[in-house]
Parts: C-alpha cells; structure tokens; sequence
C-alpha cells in the first residue's frame, strides 16, 4: 500500500509532463497602427510611440506608416513629418486589431531652447543632449559653445536628458505653442 | 390452402356487396364501418387455440383401458375454455372410440391449425393415452401415442407416430406451440411394448432415444413422465397425476412470478415438483424447450405487469443441478424459480461442486436462462452514443483561454469485467465549432476549435433495482487546437495533455438492450499558458444512449 502511495503521484507527475503544446494569449494582447502622415519627408519623417522609442517607423514615400505588434493599451503616437513639422495624436491599440488613423496632417513644431550649463553657471559645450520620451540614440544633439541646443518638438510636456563626462542629468519641460521654451539642465561637473 | 381460397371467395363477394350496396335517395358512396378501436384490437389480438384428445378406451385388448384418460381431458378443455382462467378461444375436445382414431385426432388437428391466423396465436396440443415404441420401416425405434385404433401387432402402421404429430404441429404459422403428452414410453404405468422392444430396452446400452425429440423454434413439450419413468394415474385424485397438477396450476396457483398470468413453463414446473412428490420420486415430468423466456406461452390469465425475475433452465446438460441464489438453495434443475429483483448472487452446483456462479442484476419481468452462467463471455458491453460538455473550472480560464463547449462521441463500458462491480469505460468524443475569448471587456476574439477529448476509467458500482450507479477514477487525453483568424494574428495553437480525475455515473437499465447513462466528472491539468505552466481543473458532463450487446 505505501508502494502505491509513493508511486501514484510519480505516475501522474508523469503523465502530465507528457503533455506538449499550449496556449499563449501574448499575441493576442497586442495590436497594429497603420495611417499616413501628410507631406512626410521620408528620410527624416518617424512615427514613434511616445515613451516607448524603441517602437518606431518611418514612411514610405507616400507617407504611409505601419507600426506592429503593440500593446494593447491607450498610447501617445509622436508623429514627425518633417524637420520643422510634428504631432502628437492620442491612440488606442485594439486586441489582436489593427487600427488605422487615417491620413495625419501635421502642424509646425514649437521650439525648445535646452541650455547645459555647469555648476558655477557656465556653458557646458559638446554635451549630448535628448528627448528620452522619443529618443534611445544619445548622440543625436550636442550643445555648442553656448551650451545651447534647439529642438523642434510637437506641443506638449518631455523629459530632456543630457551627458557630460560620464554624468547624465534629466528634467521635464513643455513645448508651447506659438513660443520658444528654455530649458537649463545643470550638470554636477564642468 | 383451401381455407385461403375460401377466406378470399368470401371477401371478393363481401366487396361486391359493398360495391353494389347504396343508400335510397343516393347511388354509389362509401359507408362508414362504426367499429372502435377495442373492437379492432380484439381481433387482431393473438389468439389461443387447443386440441385436447383423452383416449381411455382401445380396441385392440392388449392395450388396457385408462380410467382417468377422458376425464383428464375434459378437466383441461374447461379450465382453458374457461373465460377467467385459459380464455381459449377455440378448444377441441376429443374423446371415445370414434373420435380418437389416428386419422381423426390427425383431421381436428388440422382444422385447428388452419385457424391460426398469426405466427402469434399460440396453438395447444394435449393428449392423455398410452405411450408405445416401436420399430419403423427403417429399423430405427420410433415414439408412438396409442389411439382408439391401434394395432398392438402393427403399431407401426395404426399408432400416431410422435414424428407425425410433431411434423403437423411445426407446419403451423404459429411461432408458440405448445405439445403435452399424459403419456409415457417405459413399458409401465400409462406404457405397453411390444416384447421384443422391451428385450431390446432391457439390454440397450447408452441412451435410448430421446423421450423427447429435436423440437423446432419457439416450441415447447412437456412431458408427464421422463424417459424410463411411468406416467401414472391415481384413484384418490381421479386423473393422471400430472395432468391433475397441470391443471391445479392453471386455476391459478402456478402464477410463480405473480404476474398475473400462468405461463407453459410455470404451469409444469409446479406440476412437475409436485408429482414428484406425490409419486415419492417415481414420476419426474420432463420438459424441452429451445427458447426459453424469448416469448413464453401464457396458458392462463392474462399478464398484468412484469412479474418478479426468474431463472430457469431446461437443458438437459444442465438437469440435476441446484440453484442456489444468494446463499440459499432455490431450486433443482430442470425447472424455475422466482427471485426478488436486483443484484443476487447465483451460483450452480452439482451436490457441493461449485460449477459456475455470476452476480446477475435481475430486473422485474425478466426471465434469465441460467445456462448463460456457463457463458460468462456471452455479455458484450454496452456501447454508448454520448453528448456531453466540458470546460473549465473556473471561469478567467473559460473565458481567456477556452470557454465552455459541447462533445458528441461514443462510449464502452464493460461491467463486471476485471471484478465484480468493477467497469471499465472507454470514451471518444470530439467537438468543433467557433467561439471568443474575452481577455478584456471590450473586445471578444473569435477563433475557431477543435478538441478530441479520450478517456479510460475504472468505476465500482451499486445496484438500486434497475439504477446502477459508479464512480472511479478516470485519466483523460485532451487534444485542443485554437485557430486565430484576427487582423493582427492569424495562426493556430495545438495543445495535447493528460487529465486524471475523477468520475461519477448513474446508469438506468431502460430495457433488456437499452441503457440510459448520466455521468460527470472533475478532471486536473497542468497546461503551458503564457509560456508557464499553471494548474487547473476541468470538468465535463454528458448523457448517454446504449445498446447492451450479448
């Protein structure tokens, strides 16, 4: 009898060990967005899910975009058009679907003004300096001997990190519309 | 043939009356036969018939007169005519020289046979004599009722050969035949040979012919006396002593199984027991029967419901057994017995030699041919036609990863196979169709199924009359397949895994061949979801139709 005790829940062990297959919902939570962006340039035009830069596509030469295999959840698209031209549109990513945003006329950016400057206040030049929510290159910019670095970006609010010897530093800070924004980041060295 | 001509003579001429009948103020049309429906019924109802012969007196003087032979027959014609008991509906009594002659018992018998209108009308044949053997013209010894006018020194020739007899019977369109000989064969009591027969039995080694011969389907014989024994007859009693018995039986008190009716078998089986004891054992009844309990001949009464169970055997091979049925010694074979309903435990013995034994579910009404215990192999499972359902236990797996859905299949079960009560039950059931998964409030997903669901369980049973209810374990193989057809996601998933569990069955014995089964069970797995592995239980439910082979 104990033999059997012993031996029974090795046999079931067992036999559910052979089982084989499953099922994975994964790809059913996530979904694609498709649309066209009006007058893109395609070598700079990009389409990327707002905080997620990793999640990215450029246009082809009609503008059209298709952005795949996304979570399905409610996102923020920030579609640039061209060096001067960007938008960010409000999306929701439907299970296993695919949405299409249709045709995206894009308005001018505003500019942001970001400063580095070093802890007595002066210039910090050849500084890399990006937007995290968009960026996951850190040598896109580089202040000049200013410190200074312009940025054309869609209204609304960013964290703008820089890098300076090993020392990064970030800060939130908003594009306006119809003005020119500043933002200082002060790193720990000069 | 000349009933046939005759019957269709008569309905040409009744359809011309009909044709030329009209109404005064009408010609032509139709009239309308005012007949119910109980009127209908009784004339298509199976009918009773009987030849009933009792022959006392003989011309030739070797053979003595019977004192009862007459009377033995009267006293059966009036409880078979009598409308309360036999209710025949024709009965032809003959006595006296004149109308117990061969070629008179021969000539009514055929009357009678041509009045069976139905392979369902049950045709009686009783005859109260002497019995003989004797010498055919092939040298072969051969049965013989003696008649008014047979010669003791030609039997052969003058006597009524039981071939011939048998040999009309079995022309009849009636599948229930039944024959009753008062007589016997043995050269005493009701019995006379010639000598040189007699010395020929006196040193015959082996068996002497059967006292009974090769009867055909759906007939029965019974006999007064076995072979070697005496019929007899009995002054205190005024009949032949087994034919007094017969006839107690079918006044009512033959009804073994209480279902209101007095059967062939029923009826010899208490004459048989009784005069046996009446004669101290020098007389033992015998009778042959090739279908036992597939349509038993009622002599008496009319059946009011399913009576208790009996078992019964009337093989000779199986003669001089006892039946013993839960413990306790029931009856000696050849014969019956009426037992109580439900699981009983019937064993077979041969003095204290246990020879078969089986645990038999006997359900009201039903009559069991106790030689299928030396057949133990002749049950074949039942095989069922099954809808059922199966799905998850808990309700985020049935609505994220696969919801609820019905089977169709077939099951076997084999009762009694590994042990006593024990089944074993095989069951395949597969289901396709499309249904969604919701894994959020807004959107459900649809895809399309498919699922193989096998199992193999092993249940112990209890018996309730005719409701026999099992549980056991159970280990399942589940194949499922999902196939998705959504924008973003076109691709199938296949899983194969074990599921051990637990069942539950009810399983009601509708008919001899039918069974309704209601079963159920909980099952558990361990499936890969998400890329993990997570525990859940399943559970599935169904109904069933089977046929019980044998």
């Amino acid at each position: 009898m104990m033999r059997f005790f012993r031996v029974a829940p090795m046999f079931v062990l067992g036999i559910l060990a052979a089982a084989c297959g499953g099922l994975d919902n994964q790809p059913l939570r996530r979904g694609d967005i498709t649309g066209v962006v009006a007058g893109a340039d395609p070598t700079v035009a990009q389409v990327t899910v707002l905080g997620s830069p990793s999640l990215r596509s450029g246009v082809d030469q009609n503008g059209r975009f298709h952005l795949e295999s996304l979570p399905s959840e409610s996102c923020q698209l920030y579609i640039r058009a061209t060096l001067t031209h960007a938008l960010r549109l409000p999306v929701d990513v439907p299970l296993g679907g695919v949405v299409d945003v249709g045709t995206v006329e894009v308005g001018l950016a505003s500019t942001v003004e970001v400063r580095v400057e070093g802890p007595t206040g002066l210039p910090v030049s050849g500084a890399d300096v990006w937007v995290a929510d968009l960026d996951d290159d850190e040598n896109d910019f580089k202040t000049e001997d200013e410190g200074l670095v312009r940025l054309p970006l869609a209204v609304g609010c960013y964290t703008f990190s820089a890098k300076r010897h090993g020392d990064v530093i970030s800060k939130s800070g908003c594009a306006v519309e119809g003005t020119s924004a500043r933002i200082t980041l002060v790193m720990p060295r000069d | 043939m000349l009933n046939h001509v005759a019957k269709a003579g008569l309905w040409w001429i009744l359809l011309c009356l009909c044709a030329c009948a009209s109404a005064p103020t009408e010609k032509g049309g139709m009239t309308r036969l005012q007949i119910s429906k109980a009127e209908l019924d009784a004339a298509s109802a199976p009918r009773r018939l009987a030849l009933v012969v009792g022959i006392s007196a003989f011309g030739d003087d070797h053979w003595h007169s019977l004192r009862f032979a007459e009377k033995d027959a009267q006293d059966l014609a009036s409880v078979l005519e009598d409308p309360q008991r036999g209710g025949f509906a024709k009965v032809i009594r003959l006595s006296g020289p004149e109308q117990t002659t061969r070629e008179h018992i021969l000539g009514e018998l055929r009357v009678l046979l041509s009045d069976v209108r139905s392979n369902k009308d049950q045709v009686v044949v009783y005859v109260s004599s002497h019995g003989t053997l004797s010498y055919d013209a092939r040298g072969e010894l051969r049965r013989y009722l003696v008649t008014s006018d047979a010669k003791y020194s030609d039997i052969a020739g003058t006597a009524l050969s039981m071939d011939q007899l048998k040999g009309e019977l079995e022309s009849s369109r009636s599948l229930r035949r039944l024959l009753i000989l008062a007589s016997c064969h043995s050269g005493t009591g009701k019995s006379l040979l010639p000598p040189e027969v007699a010395a020929a039995l006196r040193t015959m080694k082996g068996s002497a012919p059967a006292p009974l011969e090769e009867i055909s389907r759906a007939s029965v014989v019974l006999s007064a006396s076995d072979w070697g024994d005496a019929a007899r007859e009995d002054a205190l009693l005024k009949n032949d002593i087994y034919t007094h018995f017969f006839v107690r039986a079918l006044e009512g008190q033959g009804d073994r199984n209480g279902d209101g009716a007095v059967s062939a078998l029923e009826a010899h089986d208490f004459a048989r027991r009784r005069t046996y004891d009446f004669t101290r054992g020098k007389q033992r009844p015998a009778a042959e029967v090739l279908e036992v309990g597939a349509d038993p001949i009622i002599l008496s009464g009319q059946v009011a419901g399913p009576g208790q169970p009996e078992l019964v055997s009337y093989s000779p091979r199986m003669s001089g057994l006892t039946v013993r049925v839960d413990g306790n010694d029931t009856v000696k074979l050849p014969g019956g017995a009426s037992v109580m309903s439900g699981r009983r435990r019937v064993q077979l013995l041969k003095g204290d030699l246990l020879i078969a034994e089986d645990e038999l579910r006997l359900s009201p009404g039903e009559r069991v041919d106790l030689e299928r215990l030396l057949h133990p192999s002749s049950y074949g499972g039942t095989l069922f036609l099954w809808a059922g359902a199966f799905g998850f236990l808990d309700a985020a797996s049935r609505s994220e990863l696969f919801p609820g859905t019905w089977l169709t299949g077939l099951a076997y079960q084999r009762e009694d196979w590994i042990a006593p009560r024990i089944s074993v039950w095989l069951s395949l059931a597969g289901s396709t169709g499309r249904r969604d998964l919701r894994l959020t409030d807004e959107r459900p997903l649809p895809f399309r199924f498919s699922s193989v669901l096998g199992s193999v369980s092993a249940t112990y049973g209890w018996e309730f009359q005719s409701l026999r209810l099992h549980t056991g374990p159970t280990l399942g193989g589940l194949w499922a397949q999902r196939i998705f057809e959504v924008e973003a996601y076109q691709q199938s998933q296949n899983l194969f895994t074990f599921i051990p569990g637990w069942r539950v069955a009810a399983v009601w014995r509708a008919t001899k061949r039918l069974d309704i089964a209601l079963d159920a069970g909980l099952l558990f797995t361990v499936l890969r979801v998400d890329g993990n592995n997570r525990a859940l239980g399943l559970w599935n439910a169904g109904l069933a139709a089977g046929y019980r082979f044998r």
